[in-house]
């Protein structure tokens, strides 16, 4: 009979190492797919490099995009500057056409016989000025003189056309006593007041601003960042869509019991989940549809409620777990893209300010609710904050 | 004479050598991610792998899971190796993946919570092609091995542990968080089981004469 001693333990070694087992399908595909999880230890070195090109990145996003913007604003304003005297009377004889007001064509006066009924600010208006405030590039006082045009000159001055911008030289010493009945109107200034009065079709913008994420009950963790494009269109008077691309960094604590293990694979097989703290980079791609509450030539007013699709691009999880009774601290790092599509549901009301024609400051607070879990635990993030962006309208 | 023996001895350290070569070019690939080398070191050490797994779970299938599972932990975790003497690095680098191997075998079984398995070990598991005195020898391994497997998991982790991968007392009670007395007690019942298993398969070999 045989006795379990040293020289079986041997056997059993013996056994162990040389008995015959099918070795069976090498399954490298299986194994390859799932670690791409990038090392621990290569962490810090990452997130020094990789925030600092993020931050010089953001910096660049937020202060020189709308600079730039502004500066190429207001170079094509001045290239469009000064028109013709004869433009505006031009301009003004179109417009008289359209509400049916006789003027001369080549002069652009108003027949005299039009009374109070028909243009009451005429009569509404003094009769001498000796100093008034016309737009810069409406005339230039030279060509005034020289064309002798002070004479048949009338200022209505609570014509929009001339009240849209004061800010401009001032013509002293005009003698306005013999005036006749030409009013001013200025093309540019025709444009600026349809963008006031009239929506045009689409806009465009940058936005940014703080995001606070949280997984359900759990409190919010950092201040996470957003920073993205966003462009409209209008389909009619107060309803516009909307979409863009932002990107975003999310932090955020969550309980182990709203992790998912299933894609976690093996990395973490044996271990329980008990907390995790998570930082996600992904980029955002939202479809709204925005309403416009109140639409002022100044200032408007809107909400806004739509989907969002997250592309997850980088997340990083710290978890504390349970592993064979004890708990440890795990850290993971997955660059693997991870789709979801729609993930939240956005939801916003919006302040938008106008700072120059066509350009407009908006300030957006929203809230965003998870339509499905997103990431390699598949967690149910919520966010809200603040977007603060420089629109302006596509010409 | 001397000559020739020269040669061989040259040519098996010259072999030796350039074993030792492949060896940390595989693993310093394996180190800087190289799905390349991860490939060559799975193939490699995949049948070592399995053979320490299915010692430990019992459905091959699983086992074959779970080799996998250490694989991806092994690779995930490379850069904490470390060997001072290049020359031992293949003793190291199979020590280190053995005990992954144990470890992620155990995590599963107390997943499990260590409860015993239904079914038999089906024919197809097993590498027998020849019938040579080779092929007996590797059926009586078999069968020892059939018996480790018998054993309920919780006598066959420590019988494992203890006997065939020499981890110490102290050790598997720190692996399976059991205190030191519980694994000596476990080992024992294990080596009283195993024992009236090898009495039964006397037995039964004796009938069969």
């Amino acid at each position: 009979m045989q006795h379990i001693g040293n020289d079986m333990d041997e056997l059993f070694q013996r056994a162990a190492e040389n008995y015959p087992l099918l070795a069976g399908k090498a399954d490298w595909s299986n194994i390859a797919g799932r670690i791409n999880v990038e090392p621990v230890a290569g962490l810090a070195a990452y997130d020094k490099g990789k925030m600092k090109k993020k931050f010089i990145t953001i910096f660049l996003l937020l202060f020189t995009v709308p600079a730039g913007w502004v500066g190429v604003y207001h170079f094509n304003a001045s290239k469009q500057l000064p028109p013709t005297i004869e433009n505006a009377i031009n301009n003004k004889v179109d417009r008289y056409n359209k509400l049916n007001i006789p003027v001369h064509k080549n002069t652009g006066h108003l027949n005299k016989s039009i009374g109070a009924g028909v243009y009451p600010s005429v009569q509404a208006l003094p009769k001498t000025l000796n100093t008034v405030d016309i737009p810069a590039y409406n005339f230039d006082p030279e060509m005034v003189n020289k064309k002798n045009w002070a004479t048949s000159l009338t200022i209505i001055e609570n014509d929009p056309a001339i009240y849209l911008n004061k800010a401009s030289v001032t013509i002293k010493s005009m003698d306005f006593n013999k005036a006749d009945s030409l009013v001013v109107a200025n093309k540019n200034e025709e444009k600026t007041k349809n963008l006031s009065n009239k929506k045009k079709h689409s806009y465009f913008g940058v936005v940014a601003g703080p995001d606070y994420s949280k997984v359900r009950s759990m409190a919010f963790n950092r201040t996470g960042i957003a920073v993205g494009v966003v462009a409209g269109l209008y389909i009619n008077k107060k309803i516009s869509l909307e979409t863009g691309i932002s990107w975003n960094t999310k932090y955020y604590d969550s309980k182990g019991a709203a992790f998912s293990m299933d894609k976690v694979g093996a990395a973490m097989a044996g271990m329980t989940v008990d907390n995790l703290s998570g930082q996600s980079s992904l980029i955002e791609i939202p479809v709204k549809v925005k309403y416009d509450l109140v639409n002022k030539k100044r200032a408007g007013l809107f909400i806004s409620g739509g989907l969002s699709a997250y592309i997850m691009t980088k997340e990083k999880n710290k978890y504390n777990v349970t592993m064979n009774g004890n708990p440890e601290k795990v850290t993971g790092i997955y660059n693997k893209n991870n789709y979801g599509l729609p993930a939240v549901a956005n939801l916003s009301l919006g302040y938008e300010h106008q700072v120059t024609p066509g350009l407009r400051v908006r300030i957006e607070p929203f809230l965003k609710i998870p339509l499905k879990g997103i990431g390699i635990g598949s967690l149910p993030i919520s966010s809200t904050g603040l977007q603060i962006g420089i629109i302006s309208w596509l010409k | 004479m001397h000559l020739i023996q020269i040669n061989q001895v040259l040519s098996i350290i010259i072999c030796y050598l350039n074993f030792l070569e492949k060896t940390l070019t595989i693993l310093n690939g394996c180190k800087g991610h190289q799905p390349r080398y991860q490939k060559i070191f799975y193939e490699q050490y995949r049948a070592l792998a399995l053979k320490i797994v299915f010692r430990y779970i019992y459905n091959y299938e699983e086992a074959t899971e779970v080799t996998n599972d250490g694989f991806v932990k092994f690779f995930l975790s490379i850069e904490k190796f470390r060997c001072e003497n290049d020359a031992d690095i293949e003793k190291v680098v199979v020590g280190w993946l053995k005990r992954i191997m144990v470890n992620t075998s155990i995590d599963l079984l107390r997943k499990k919570m260590l409860l015993p398995e239904i079914g038999g070990i089906p024919d197809y598991v097993w590498d027998i092609k020849d019938k040579s005195a080779t092929a007996d020898q590797a059926l009586l391994y078999k069968d020892l091995m059939v018996l480790v497997k018998r054993l309920p998991p919780v006598y066959r982790v420590v019988f494992n542990m203890h006997v065939i991968d020499g981890y110490t007392h102290i050790e598997i009670a720190d692996s399976l968080k059991i205190p030191v007395g519980t694994s000596k007690s476990n080992l024992l019942r294990a080596k009283v089981l195993m024992q009236k298993y090898l009495n039964q398969r006397e037995e039964l070999t004796e009938c069969s004469i």
